[in-house]
């Protein structure tokens, strides 16, 4: 409450400013005024008003006119409190500042682009980062949104976590617990990666459609700009569209009501959403009612408790409830809903929550919806940012102590004209922010102009930072308060301490200590960028590793076509016999699923040997292929035989893993009876053949058990052809025009098999193009540290060195003098950065099932590396001096 | 030395001053250049302006005695001095001059 003096009297805020800002000379008669006319003004518009015309008249003060002391006649103004703070000097201070940067050319130069680096990379890794927080914020009551989770354990093997659920778990969550609010359970088709959307001439493929139960928009919220999400997703076959997909449908016209074919089936749109309103972990591009028949149907009205792991399912909590307690009585739930089908396999499952709003940075499970952040990439974004803005600095502080014979003159100069130390320090400080700004100012063009490329070669979809201005500014002035500070810390302190009389007497002498700082900095700048250089070589080892491994097939020359609609299967026969006719086309095989893009099913599955119950159990993958496509691959087979037209999907074959897994013996493999456990459904299967083990999956994962058995018509979604020609363009203009011909609805794609199985290395390939720009950075910027350094060591001992020549010493002998000093750094550099880097890459390489081995070369190759480059830039100096003639440098003794 | 140079609201600011009776401060000065002027003026403006022109040197300024009701703060009393005088007295002979160099007749072009 507002006390009768707060009341009666002017703001008091407005005071202070007025008494902090206006010079006291004036003050005093200012205020006077001020305040007369406050109790006026109360008297004619009342307090409150008065009030505010009273701060409003105050604000109107702070310029620079009334804050400079003012001469009066007759009394002559006193010696002002903060010399160093009156707007001339601060002018002065400029000046010199600038001077000072404009005479050191190769310094400034130097520094600024250091800095201007570091700032750019720092600018970019943490728009990057920023850029990972604050997904699904902007759902109404988002805390209370919870994405339910699968475990599930297998016999045998390990736990394993799956981001989707079983179709039923939804609706009994609501059904059985009170504070649950609402649900809703949203569905990716993993047989359908794309979808073709129609509408009338336009026909293309879209990606991310997913399947949601009308529910849906109760807990999620989404901008509408067209239709109401009250009730988008009531009816069936009713889509919502995202404003993009809208917009390649529709145009600028209303999308409202319009119908649409997606996968040729008829669907009307109910609303059209704005993508770009907050971030999510769904980034759906168009979602479709649950009720749209055929398999979705199917898994909307499933039992199954326990598989069919299929199904994102959500719940809204209320507030007051408690998600531990509610996740603690979810055993008892799964068990009393599902206790008969869990007794019937052997396979363990609980289930888990999340918070909807940790989902892109902390959730890392099978299956999930998008490939989300990784913690560990962030954590070593931030880390390389902090690295080279660090080296930069360290450069900055270096070449400033380099300097200091020059610059000690000038401190020397205003000692004497009475500077106070502090004052000389914030002179420093104030001259490293000004080239920090520069710098800062220098990076947003690079980093806005660099952007697209960036974000191509991380796989980001960093938006332009002008839609960021305020989280980049907040980033620029931190980033420049910090490297400012740190940057300028040492020279400022080391420099301002200089005793007056002994740098004008010409007594300039550095401290042990400061020299050490100087070598220790050195060897850190080194140790950062030789840690880089081996995470290169290692990475580089590995992925090369990964590509050149042989996996088990033929992964050369080989096109892989989509056919996911039925429009297009119902021409795939035709399509595969043209292509039989074409000569460079050697073999063609059909599948569910090929390595690269192995989405497929995972099933328990079990061995029953005669006469014994069963009780060996794996699980296995499973893929449904045609006759050809196994030796279209060129997958070799160990017993038995590949299968033919005959067969039923009754008759399969096994890798070799799955063998060792049921304990069977390859001789008795072929006949060998095995049953899958399909929704409760026994199904039993003959193994009539072997094939050798091939990384159907990326070779992050270890080989699994893998079935392979015939498969429906409508089930091949990928045709692989084996080509051999070196008239590539012209083979694949016949192909699209035979495709025109036969599918001319569909649009004509294609993908390279070795193309498609690189992809799964996507997020290795960033981290070594991050590693290998980062260290190319790190290594350039600690060069110029150590220029620099060579530069001021030759000044240091350019009178030794005249004397050593004056007696004889030839040129070699003194370039090996001022260059072992820095090779001792790099060596100690290296020692420290070998075990560092061994570590790293050692963890890193932990995450692949199948890796290279770290190896003693690769520490001494970079090794090596850094010695060369550094001596290279510390030649310049060491030639520099040793050729300078001695009469010049004893002349001034 | 150089003629010193009155800016348009200098010259108002002056004139209201040498108006006003021995007793001319911030507010009474500010309050008249409204009334005179029918122009809106911030405080601040009257209060730059005032010392400006005391650094020029056509005012001078003195401190009153303590008063009580502006929080016991004195009151500033600017007064003209002889430089002031001389600068406003030229301003006007100049005007004069200009003034009569319009022909005849031409005033009514303008409206005037």
């Amino acid at each position: 409450m507002a006390t009768n003096r707060e009341q009666t009297e002017p703001p008091r805020w407005a005071d202070r400013l007025l008494e902090g800002f206006v010079s006291p000379y004036l003050l005093e008669d200012l205020q006077g005024d001020l305040q007369e006319i406050f109790y006026k003004r109360v008297a004619q518009v009342g307090i409150s008003q008065a009030r505010r015309e009273y701060g409003w008249a105050v604000l109107h003060y702070l310029n620079p006119f009334f804050a400079k002391p003012h001469h009066r006649t007759g009394n002559p103004a006193p010696y002002p409190q903060f010399a160093s703070l009156d707007p001339t000097m601060i002018r002065n201070y400029l000046k010199i500042a600038f001077r000072n940067l404009w005479q050191n050319k190769a310094f400034t130069f130097i520094n600024l682009f250091g800095l201007t680096i570091g700032t750019s990379c720092s600018l970019y890794m943490l728009l990057f980062v920023y850029n990972q927080y604050g997904y699904d914020q902007q759902h109404a009551g988002a805390k209370q949104l919870y994405r339910v989770s699968t475990e599930v354990i297998e016999p045998g093997g390990d736990p394993f976590q799956l981001a989707p659920s079983s179709p039923p778990i939804a609706k009994a969550l609501q059904d059985d617990f009170g504070e649950i609010m609402a649900v809703t359970r949203l569905f990716k088709d993993p047989g359908k990666e794309r979808f073709l959307l129609k509408k009338g001439n336009e026909a293309f493929y879209e990606t991310k459609g997913y399947y949601a139960d009308s529910s849906f928009f109760q807990l999620f919220t989404y901008q509408f700009l067209e239709g109401s999400s009250q009730h988008a997703l009531d009816e069936p076959y009713t889509v919502v569209l995202s404003a993009e997909t809208a917009g390649k449908l529709f145009g600028s016209h209303p999308a409202i009501n319009q119908s649409l074919l997606i996968n040729n089936e008829l669907y009307r749109v109910t609303g059209v959403y704005n993508e770009t309103y907050g971030k999510s972990h769904i980034r759906a591009h168009f979602l479709m009612s649950f009720r749209a028949g055929g398999m979705v149907e199917f898994l909307r009205t499933s039992n199954q408790w326990v598989g069919q792991n299929l199904v994102y399912t959500y719940i809204r909590l209320n507030p007051k409830a408690d998600p531990h307690q509610l996740e603690a009585k979810l055993p008892a739930f799964l068990l009393h809903h599902g206790q008969e089908q869990l007794a019937q396999v052997s396979i363990k499952k609980s289930l888990h929550l999340q918070p909807v709003t940790d989902i892109h940075l902390h959730s890392q499970l099978d299956s999930e919806l998008e490939k989300n952040a990784n913690p560990q990439f962030i954590r070593l974004m931030l880390l390389i940012a902090g690295l080279i803005q660090f080296m930069a600095c360290i450069n900055f502080m270096n070449m400033n102590t380099a300097r200091s014979t020059g610059r000690a003159r000038e401190v020397g100069v205003r000692k004497v004209m009475g500077a106070s130390r502090s004052s000389l320090a914030g002179r420093f400080i104030g001259e490293s922010m000004l080239l920090v700004t520069m710098a800062a100012v220098l990076s947003i063009p690079i980093v806005w102009l660099l952007l697209p490329i960036l974000n191509g070669l991380l796989q980001a979809e960093l938006p332009v930072m002008f839609t960021h201005i305020g989280p980049t500014a907040v980033i620029l002035v931190i980033l420049i308060l910090v490297t400012g500070l740190l940057s300028s810390f040492y020279p400022a302190f080391y420099l301002s301490a200089y005793q007056a009389v002994n740098v004008l007497k010409g007594n300039l002498r550095n401290g042990y200590t400061s020299i050490s700082l100087r070598k220790g900095l050195v060897i850190t700048q080194f140790v950062g960028s030789i840690t880089l250089l081996i995470a290169i070589i290692v990475i580089t080892q590995q992925l090369n590793f990964i590509k050149t491994r042989n996996l088990g097939f033929d992964q050369q020359q080989k096109i892989v076509f989509t056919f996911t609609t039925p429009e297009a299967q119902a021409q795939r026969f035709a399509f595969t016999t043209s292509l039989r006719t074409k000569l460079a086309i050697t073999q063609i095989g059909s599948a569910a699923n090929y390595p690269g893009r192995w989405v497929g099913e995972n099933m328990p599955m079990f061995y029953q040997p005669p006469g014994k119950k069963a009780k060996m159990g794996t699980g296995v993958w499973v893929n449904r292929i045609d006759e050809t496509f196994l030796t279209t691959l060129h997958i070799p087979l160990l017993a038995g035989r590949y299968l033919t037209q005959v067969d039923t999907n009754r008759q399969v074959l096994v890798n070799e893993t799955t063998l060792r897994k049921l304990t069977i013996p390859l001789k008795k493999a072929v006949g060998s009876r095995i049953f899958l456990d399909y929704q409760n459904l026994r199904e039993d299967y003959t193994i009539i053949g072997v094939i050798k083990d091939f990384h159907y999956r990326s070779l992050k994962e270890p080989l699994r058990p893998l079935m392979v058995l015939t498969a429906k018509p409508k089930q091949l979604n990928y045709v692989v052809a084996d080509i051999h020609t070196d008239a590539l363009p012209e083979l694949m203009n016949r192909l699209a025009a035979t495709w025109q011909k036969l599918i001319p609805a569909i649009p004509f794609e294609f993908s390279f098999l070795d193309a498609d199985i690189q992809q799964q290395y996507e997020a290795e390939n960033a981290l070594l193009h991050i590693i290998n720009g980062s260290a190319l950075l790190a290594l350039l910027i600690a060069c110029l540290g150590l220029f620099g350094l060579a530069t001021f060591t030759a000044e240091q001992r350019t009178k030794e060195i005249g004397v050593r020549k004056v007696l004889g010493a030839s040129v070699s002998s003194i370039v090996g003098l001022l260059s072992k000093d820095f090779l001792k750094l790099v060596l100690l550099a290296i020692a420290i950065a070998s075990p560092l880097a061994w570590y790293a890459m050692n963890r890193w390489l932990q995450s692949f099932a199948y890796k290279i081995d770290l190896e003693w070369w690769v520490f001494a190759l970079a090794g090596l590396l850094a010695i060369g480059i550094a001596l290279v830039t510390v030649s310049f100096h060491s030639i520099k001096a040793a050729l300078m003639n001695p009469v010049k440098s004893l002349r001034s003794e | 030395m150089k003629r010193t140079f009155l800016g348009e609201f200098e010259e108002v600011v002056l004139l209201v001053l040498a108006a006003c009776g021995d007793e001319a401060y911030g507010v009474i000065i500010w309050e008249q250049l409204q009334q005179q002027t029918g122009r809106s003026i911030t405080i601040s403006a009257v209060h730059a302006t005032l010392y400006r022109l005391e650094e020029k040197g056509y005012l001078s300024s003195q401190l009153g005695g303590a008063t009580a009701e502006r929080g016991g703060r004195r009151k500033r009393f600017f007064a003209l001095t002889a430089l002031g005088s001389k600068a406003l007295l030229e301003i006007q002979a100049m005007r004069q001059q200009l003034w009569q160099a319009i022909p005849d007749g031409k005033l009514q072009l303008i409206g005037g």
